[in-house]
């Protein structure tokens, strides 16, 4: 079926023509009035607008979010969990209106964000919720009269800093575990995609107490770099490139304050000679492996965007990868019959399309794509790049440099070793992926492999309770698990000495 | 051939952030959303890594890239050159709705 177009006749989204900025449970001008167009990647239209804030517009939410920070972290565990589940339903029973929204939004195909992002969101506020339940302090006992009690508390005021390839996942992400341990967020949505966030908040804005959550729309180096350097947040978690990263800690450093930091990849794919030895649903699930780097069109920090294949079986696994490829079918976003959408962004197919003319210049090989889809209609003006396969070696800027879009850098190798040296030969350490039939083998590279998340005979899935970061320069800590709870806690140490009589040191 | 070049609009972008403020670097950086690209920087305050190497400048304004990303673009001259469309986010150019992109081509 194809959903209409919002804000047209049947559509299951209405996009307002302008949004403010959602602050202590209002909706709030931005001070200076200043707005931002946003255009969907289907079409390159505008279809609303949001605020352009500035320090005025953070200090209001800092207001708001400090006036709502003793409530919300002296509140029980139940409640706190009882509100994320009571989101998670209500995304939930709008699941297909959010999903709707949030392609128009991004463009990604409407099948992804129906059977994955949107679903993933549910689950993602319901596994928190049961995790902040489930939490527990640690008592050490020291000695027969003196007792460590650890307690978890919230840090306090977070700032977040979301990108635009997962608008609604990226913020249920950050959202989820810091609301769970007691904390209150100021966020900050992508300038390119703030718009899907609004039709949520608008949806649960009554289930959250006043201004246990604010979002304030802008331009990263105007509201993000306001909210990133103010001292009134506790800790920053900031998820893009590795050049805001690094400023991002800098502008830490002013106040002292952690951060947790989700940057870029360039993930390896490995597939070892032994997945070729049958014929079966097993390769062929290798093969689908493979043409994961086409899921959400390219722009996922973890794509498998280098496949590094045995050069015993390159040919004949190519050759099948490569009609796979060929099937993809590329249309209307918001068709679920669609299986790639368009690019985020002009900018973003601009880049993309630049790397077309790298590869070319650098000697790559174009085995498939290379082109920009241009579609008819509605759709003339949006954002669309075949998927894209080139050849090459590790050394060139397509295998080194994260393309953010559907294009593969296909390379061999001989030995194990050399798979793990040109694995490894990269700035970043997100994702990767091993693929083997014998599991000795698999898991010597997983563990070879300097990546935060391997994915073994698998690709691209995103369960929470599976820790997700990065090792090299890929970031900081570890989103996706209970772990990233501690990621918004403080310990409080309590030492209690049970003894009735003095050290005797005085 | 120069290591760095910037393009006619480049240079004119960069004056017209220069005038609104002041004193700037550029970083090139990497991954994610915004992808390797030059990012521009108010240089007050900016610590500038010791991870980082000159390449050049533009306009007077100096342009840094990371040592591992110089390891495969030493034999590239860097262009700088701007897009129609705000750029990656943090950087000064997208306040004025265009974004920086790098280009190379093999040194001579």
């Amino acid at each position: 079926m194809i959903y209409a177009n919002p804000n047209t006749e049947g559509s299951l989204v209405n996009f307002k023509e302008r949004y403010e900025n959602f602050i202590g449970g209002e909706w709030v001008p931005p001070v200076k009035g200043q707005y931002l167009e946003v255009k969907s990647p289907l079409t390159g239209k505008v279809f609303t607008s949001v605020a352009r804030s500035t320090d005025e517009d953070i200090e209001l939410a800092l207001d708001a979010a400090h006036a709502a920070k003793h409530d919300w972290a002296h509140s029980s565990t139940t409640t706190r969990a009882n509100i994320l589940n009571k989101i998670a339903n209500r995304i939930e029973e709008n699941l297909e209106m959010i999903a709707v929204a949030e392609t128009w939004d991004n463009g990604k195909a409407v099948r992804e964000t129906l059977n994955a992002d949107i679903p993933l969101v549910v689950d993602h506020f319901r596994y928190f919720a049961g995790a902040i339940r489930a939490q527990q302090g640690a008592i050490s006992e020291i000695d027969d009269d003196t007792v460590a009690y650890h307690f978890h508390e919230p840090i306090g005021v977070v700032g977040q800093i979301i990108p635009w390839n997962f608008p609604l996942l990226m913020a249920a992400w950050k959202i989820a575990p810091a609301l769970a341990a007691g904390n209150v967020i100021v966020m900050k949505p992508a300038e390119q995609t703030p718009a899907s966030m609004m039709i949520l908040l608008e949806l649960i804005q009554d289930l959250i107490p006043k201004g246990v959550l604010n979002i304030v729309n802008g331009i990263g180096a105007e509201t993000g770099k306001s909210l990133a350097t103010n001292p009134r947040i506790n800790k920053v978690a900031f998820t893009g490139s590795t050049g805001v990263g690094r400023l991002i800690m800098q502008y830490a450093t002013e106040n002292i304050i952690p951060v947790t930091l989700e940057l870029g990849g360039k993930s390896p794919n490995i597939f070892f000679p032994d997945v070729m030895e049958k014929d079966d649903e097993f390769l062929d699930k290798a093969i689908e492996g493979l043409v994961l780097f086409a899921l959400n069109s390219g722009e996922i920090c973890t794509c498998p965007s280098r496949a590094l294949i045995h050069e015993d079986i390159y040919e004949e696994f190519m050759k099948r990868a490569l009609e796979r490829i060929k099937a993809i079918k590329m249309g209307n976003p918001l068709d679920t019959e669609t299986m790639m959408g368009a690019q985020a962004s002009q900018q973003q197919l601009d880049k993309i399309m630049s790397y077309m003319k790298i590869g070319k210049d650098e000697g790559a090989t174009i085995l498939i794509g290379g082109d920009q889809k241009m579609l008819d209609g509605d759709l003339a003006g949006g954002y669309y790049v075949s998927p894209t396969v080139f050849k090459g070696s590790n050394k060139m800027r397509i295998f080194q440099e994260e393309i953010f879009g559907p294009v593969l850098s296909v390379t061999t190798f001989k030995t194990f070793e050399e798979a793990m040296e040109i694995a490894n030969d990269t700035e970043f350490g997100l994702g990767a992926g091993v693929w083997s039939r014998n599991m000795d083998q698999a898991y010597r590279a997983v563990r070879a492999i300097q990546a935060g998340r391997v994915w073994t005979n698998t690709y691209h899935q995103y369960p929470a309770h599976a820790a997700f970061g990065g090792y090299k320069k890929s970031g900081i800590g570890r989103e996706n698990h209970l772990m990233m709870l501690e990621h918004y806690q403080q310990t409080k140490c309590m030492l209690v000495s049970y003894k009735q009589t003095p050290m005797g040191f005085f | 051939m120069e290591k760095l070049v910037a393009t006619e609009k480049a240079i004119q972008v960069i004056e017209v952030l220069k005038r609104k403020y002041g004193s700037l670097l550029f970083e090139q950086s990497s991954g994610c959303c915004d992808g390797t690209a030059p990012m521009c920087f108010q240089a007050d305050g900016h610590y500038i890594s010791s991870q980082l190497i000159l390449v050049g400048e533009m306009a007077g304004v100096p342009y840094y890239i990371d040592k591992n990303q110089n390891e495969y673009l030493k034999n590239m001259q860097i262009i700088v050159d701007v897009m129609d469309g705000p750029g990656a986010s943090f950087s000064l150019e997208s306040t004025e709705g265009v974004g920086f992109i790098m280009h190379s081509k093999i040194l001579e």
